[in-house]
């Protein structure tokens, strides 16, 4: 069974998502300010003090020396005070333009929501409609075909709204400090119930020491529910292939992947994914499930969102003994 | 013959409301409905329901703030949470609180009363016999 914590996998080789950058890690050298404005100014001074006690040759050569230094030490500081303004425009206009992206967000967000209400709406008085004629025997193919046409451009429009609300997930992430093991079990209780009604064991195996990170809260938990969401498809593939006796587990994992990483795995014991898929699992419409039944955007959303937190997705599967899906994410802002 | 699923709607929506009562009517099921979270909150204390359809986002007692109560006040009904707002967050955070499932309006009828008969099922499996 792959549900097994991804830290005791020997084989096989994890295939890491195709396109992932390395976890980041700006950690630009800054000269001390110590050397240029302590240092410096007692070097300055010190050879003032000999230059008034020596014979004149030496004063002068300390006078040049003195010039020398205190010029290099402004010419740095002049450069170090331009850098730091420079990054402080930067980061005003990072500041900016992701307050201008939360806005559009939140705007998007309320739009779909204004809009699905009268949706909702419609889509009922629509149903009560046909049921009202068919109780009346009145139904013509004409009124049953206008019924339906109202309800194909309700699902329309839910279609619509649905991408607003995934515009406005696709902000710049928002990061904050939260426990990894909290953000996980957040949506390990959300898909829970419905694994239960699936027969579907949900093991929990979390670090005891799991770091808190910097991360984008929900981002990270739509990521994870994805995963939650894939594992519990891959186990209704392997229930439908093996009738009433077959009972899936899910385990779910967190864990230090490296000195600067931390990790969060989803391991299924369904069919597991087929060797030749296995570089391909990330790819926008890329999917195994039958017509209808998935549109094949969930793992390539799930490893757009790890990207954008600066972290990087792998899959290890061997067919027909599950598969496990770990995002690696960089221990920014850790605490202990 | 089995008793009818009652049904509480709680939706500010009023056409919303009066709507789905005689949908769910004409699905063999008792529909009742409240426009508040307050307003639900009267109602459960007069009559029991096996399910709650709750509307997350209402003037005045919204249903995040008003799920508490219910399950305080009916700790055997089933919520499921029912709003125009897509969110995981808004969705988990409801479901820590007590709902049994959160549907996304405009919710298909069928689908609605399937998760409807899901939730009663459930309800119905916790009950001591």
């Amino acid at each position: 069974m792959s549900g097994n914590s991804s830290t005791s996998r020997k084989t096989p080789d994890p295939v890491p998502a195709s396109g992932t950058s390395p976890p980041l890690g700006d950690k630009r050298a800054v000269p001390g300010l110590a050397l240029y404005t302590v240092l410096v100014p007692v070097l300055a001074g010190a050879a003032v003090l000999t230059a008034a006690a020596c014979a004149p040759a030496m004063g002068v050569f300390l006078a040049v020396l003195t010039l020398a230094l205190t010029a290099w030490s402004a010419r740095r500081l002049a450069g170090l005070a331009g850098r730091a303004e420079g990054e402080r425009c930067l980061l005003t206009a990072k500041l900016m333009q992701s307050q201008k992206l939360a806005a559009v967000g939140e705007l998007s967000s309320g739009i779909a929501h204004e809009i699905n209400n009268p949706l909702a709406i419609i889509s009922q008085e629509a149903e009560l409609c046909g049921a009202l004629v068919e109780a009346k025997g009145a139904m013509d193919p004409e009124l049953a075909d206008c019924l339906a046409e109202i309800a194909r451009q309700v699902a329309r429009g839910r279609d619509i709204t649905r991408r607003l609300l995934d515009f406005s997930r696709k902000m710049e992430p928002v990061t904050q400090l939260e426990s990894l093991d909290r953000a996980v079990e957040d949506m390990v209780v959300l898909v829970e119930k419905e694994a239960r009604l699936r027969n579907v064991n949900v093991i929990r195996r979390y670090d005891p020491d799991a770091p808190r990170l910097l991360i984008d809260v929900p981002l990270l938990r739509q990521a994870v529910i994805n995963l939650l969401t894939n594992a519990l498809d891959a186990l209704e593939e392997k229930d439908q292939a093996g009738g009433e006796e077959a009972h899936g587990t899910i385990v779910v994992s967190t864990w230090r992947s490296g000195p600067g990483e931390a990790a969060i795995t989803v391991a299924d014991d369904g069919p597991g994914v087929a060797r030749e898929n296995l570089a391909r699992v990330f790819h926008p419409f890329f999917t195994t499930k039958p017509p209808g039944k998935g549109t094949g955007l969930g793992l390539s959303i799930t490893h757009n969102i790890v990207e954008r937190m600066g972290g990087r997705m792998e899959v290890v599967s061997e067919p027909g003994q599950g598969a496990a899906f770990t995002i690696h994410l960089p221990l920014k802002g850790e605490t202990p | 013959m089995s008793e009818p699923i009652r049904v509480l709607i709680v939706d500010d929506e009023e056409r919303f409301r009066s709507t789905l009562v005689k949908l769910l009517a004409s699905r063999g099921m008792t529909a009742a409905a409240a426009g508040s979270g307050e307003e639900a909150l009267e109602v459960l204390a007069r009559e029991p329901f096996d399910v709650i359809l709750l509307d997350v986002r209402m003037p005045g007692m919204g249903g995040m703030k008003a799920l508490p109560r219910i399950k305080e006040l009916r700790p055997e009904a089933e919520v499921l949470a029912l709003t125009g707002h897509a969110s995981v967050d808004i969705a988990s955070e409801m479901i820590a609180k007590g709902a049994a499932d959160y549907l996304l309006k405009p919710c298909p009828l069928d689908e609605l009363l399937d998760g409807i008969r899901a939730a009663f099922d459930r309800g119905r499996a916790r009950k001591p016999q």
